[in-house]
């Protein structure tokens, strides 16, 4: 082992021994800048998914309500019902068959029967009727009646519905008791899944078993007001007594979000016309941007001569692909839906189009890249052999570029698929309440796409429907996602064949 | 050598890239069963010329050719030839090996089935053999035809191409500088088919390899910055230049 030198090395020199330093350092630095916005970066992604994921449980899962309700012949009377029936052509089908239709007004009845105050009031009947131990103590009969419309109210509107359809097609008669299973009403829905998660979470503690004997004693409004200070959803609430004591059945984790389209009720609303609607666009984006992007790009990368009209469209292709989406939006409203075809508004072949303008510099300028990168030498082969110039490209360049240009093709759609300005500049933002069924024909008809719907979803600041929102939110991220892994698979298997 | 034995001839031909006049009032005879080189240095203009003759300069859209170029007695550049059929009829093996990204088989049928030359699978598929084995390649790749063209090694595939090249039938094979891109043993399997392939066609071919010409040229053309310098039997050429230039450059001195 050395341990001195004779001569001083020029590595061992104060100088150099500073230089170093400061090298190392500056490494040092840059390095650690580098992992901390990598970690800052990680930081927000992972409270991004955090949130949105945390918030879209509650928006997949609906909550349901087990409860027998008795279709009282007193609250709905059955001459209207008999009456309404005949007016939209479906034989009396009643418990007393000798009521016959009389000359009442048709028009009155079929107001009783289709609205739905007479089921709620059935609801609340036999809220009373076998509950109504529950409700003591309020101040007066208005209160207590209050009281057990609230505890009626946590029925959706939609599950009134379905008993009134299924009393006027003829499959429940009037006088019977059904057992259904309801819908949880929007708040209740929050609120149910907010008890069971308190449930879980502090179980054993203490702070729970505190809660408990007070909702225990003094019913839900403890918890309620526990919860947020009593937020506006909530409050229909208050006053409610114990779930307990109604001999309820709650039921959650039943998916329904993806079965079912939107609904002005937050607990109805589901993603699949949505879905449909981002689907038809895709398909327009496809049949219109592919054929005519890729053919586009042959062109102009293997055809087109060199001038300056040439390079002025290669600079314009390349410029409109950071156009503002909304611009094209907004083309799409002028010359589509004002000019071109009065009354498309809304129409997913229109929104398609629209979308089609935006992937098109995409698409062209994602394939002019993969024909480029095929080596010469294949066209070069075909020409020799006699090939004319439009067979070499088509028989050996294109077929060689496919994989780049569906990747790109790919992410192009993605990137489609996640646009919302445009949607709402041609109207792609309707409400729909039922999943188009019509087949080729949805693309001529007024429809949704999923970030205009998560969009109209995002602006209504009831709790569930914020936590649709998020359900909606991790939709649109996991086709986006899946849609640019496949992106990525194409072209690493590309790649690794090459 | 009688007129008739003459597969194409080259009459004061010049070629301008835009202004640069590439190739000055070049004439030369490509016989038939012979195998012509065009040697020289970097730049003189041999490329260019052997790309006249199957019109490749046509997809070089700068490029201008003068002169007239005959084949069988008809001018290549006259308004009536289809420049692709003219490509089947002089066939091309590239520097680099280049077959198709396909099968054995799919880029030796390429061109047949390009020009329509077989009506059933199996004239298709003898076409394919007999160029396969005029290519010396057979043996190799017979059991297995199907399997990627581009799994061959750099002297089987520059091999294909020549089977792919022949197997249109060609009148002439031009071949710029076929060699290069290959290890010497593969190397001295393409000359040996390239001797082999003169007795039936006429090649030109272009090398920067002296020797390479020695060994497999009967002519060999001199070109220097656009011009012919001379043209020989490769022995005289090589052995007894008549121009100065020539003399320099067999000799070493430039190139």
């Amino acid at each position: 082992m050395v341990t001195s030198h004779p001569h001083t090395s020029p590595h061992l020199t104060e100088a150099a021994a500073r230089r170093r330093a400061a090298r190392q350092r500056e490494e040092l630095i840059f390095r650690s800048l580098g992992l901390a916005a990598l970690g800052l970066a990680a930081l927000f992604l992972v409270a991004l998914m955090y949130s949105v994921f945390k918030k879209s449980y509650n928006g997949f899962v609906q909550s349901f309500i087990t409860l027998e309700i008795p279709l009282d012949a007193e609250i709905l009377d059955p001459e209207d019902l008999a009456q309404y029936q005949a007016s939209v052509g479906i034989a009396p089908n009643l418990w007393a068959a000798e009521i016959t239709p009389t000359a009442r007004s048709a028009k009155s009845a079929s107001r009783k029967v289709q609205r739905t105050a007479a089921y709620k009031k059935m609801v609340e009947a036999m809220i009373d009727q076998n509950h109504g131990e529950a409700f003591t103590g309020y101040d007066s009969d208005r209160a207590r009646n209050k009281a057990i419309s609230q505890t009626a109210g946590m029925i959706s509107t939609e599950t009134l519905l379905t008993i009134r359809d299924r009393l006027v097609s003829g499959e429940y008669r009037l006088g019977e008791n059904v057992t259904v299973r309801a819908l949880a009403a929007g708040d209740a829905d929050v609120l149910f899944k907010d008890m069971k998660r308190q449930t879980r979470k502090n179980l054993d503690s203490e702070n729970w078993m505190l809660l408990k004997e007070s909702i225990d004693a003094n019913g839900l409004s403890v918890l309620t007001s526990w919860r947020d200070g009593g937020r506006v959803s909530i409050r229909p609430y208050l006053g409610v007594p114990r779930l307990d004591l109604l001999g309820w059945t709650i039921l959650e984790r039943q998916p329904g979000f993806f079965g079912s389209a939107s609904s002005t009720q937050p607990e109805r609303a589901g993603i699949a016309a949505a879905a449909q609607g981002t689907f038809l666009m895709l398909m327009v984006v496809v049949v219109l941007s592919v054929p005519v992007g890729v053919l586009a790009a042959v062109y102009l990368e293997k055809f087109a001569p060199r001038n300056q009209f040439t390079d002025f469209m290669e600079i314009n292709i390349n410029n409109l692909a950071a156009v503002p989406s909304i611009i094209f939006g907004i083309l799409g409203a002028a010359v589509i839906i004002q000019w071109l075809f009065p009354g498309s508004r809304g129409f997913p072949i229109v929104g398609g189009t629209v979308l089609s303008f935006m992937t098109l510099p995409t698409v062209i300028i994602a394939a002019r890249a993969a024909i480029g990168a095929v080596p010469p030498s294949y066209e070069q082969a075909a020409l020799g052999m006699g090939a004319s110039r439009q067979q070499a490209v088509f028989q050996h360049v294109l077929p060689a570029a496919l994989p780049g240009i569906t990747s790109g093709v790919i992410i192009g759609l993605a990137q489609a698929a996640g646009e919302t300005a445009p949607l709402l500049m041609v109207g792609m933002n309707a409400f729909i309440k039922d999943v188009c069924e019509a087949g080729a024909g949805c693309l001529m008809a007024k429809g949704v796409g999923m970030p205009s719907q998560i969009y109209q979803w995002a602006a209504d600041d009831d709790p569930l429907f914020q936590n649709k929102t998020a359900a909606g939110i991790v939709c649109l991220l996991a086709l986006v996602i899946s849609m640019n892994a496949l992106a990525t698979f194409i072209r690493a298997r590309f790649e690794r064949s090459n | 050598m009688s007129q008739t034995d003459l597969r194409m001839q080259a009459r004061d031909v010049n070629v301008f890239y835009g202004d640069d006049h590439a190739l000055r009032g070049v004439s030369l005879d490509v016989p038939n069963r012979h195998v012509t080189a065009l040697i020289g240095p970097s730049g003189c203009g041999k490329s260019t010329f052997l790309r006249c003759l199957n019109r490749m300069n046509d997809t070089i859209e700068i490029a201008r050719v003068e002169g007239s170029i005959l084949l069988e007695g008809e001018d290549i550049y006259g308004e009536d030839i289809d420049a692709n059929l003219l490509r089947q009829r002089v066939g091309m093996v590239f520097q680099k090996p280049n077959p198709f990204p396909k099968s054995i088989y799919d880029n030796v049928a390429y061109g047949p089935r390009l020009h329509g030359m077989a009506r059933t699978t199996e004239e298709l598929n003898h076409i394919v053999e007999d160029a396969l084995r005029a290519a010396g390649l057979w043996e190799e790749v017979h059991d297995r035809l199907d399997s990627e063209a581009l799994g061959l090694s750099g002297g089987q595939q520059q091999r294909l191409c020549i089977a792919r090249a022949i197997a249109v039938s060609p009148e002439v094979i031009l071949m710029d500088e076929p060699c290069s891109a290959l290890d010497p043993i593969a190397t001295s399997i393409i000359e040996e088919l390239i001797l082999e392939l003169a007795r039936d066609y006429a090649i030109v071919i272009v090398t920067h390899n002296m020797q390479q010409a020695q060994r497999v040229a009967g002519t060999t053309a001199f070109f220097h910055l656009g011009d012919l310098v001379e043209v020989q039997p490769t022995d005289k050429l090589f052995n007894k230049p008549k121009d100065q230039r020539t003399k320099d450059y067999v000799a070493g001195s430039f190139g």
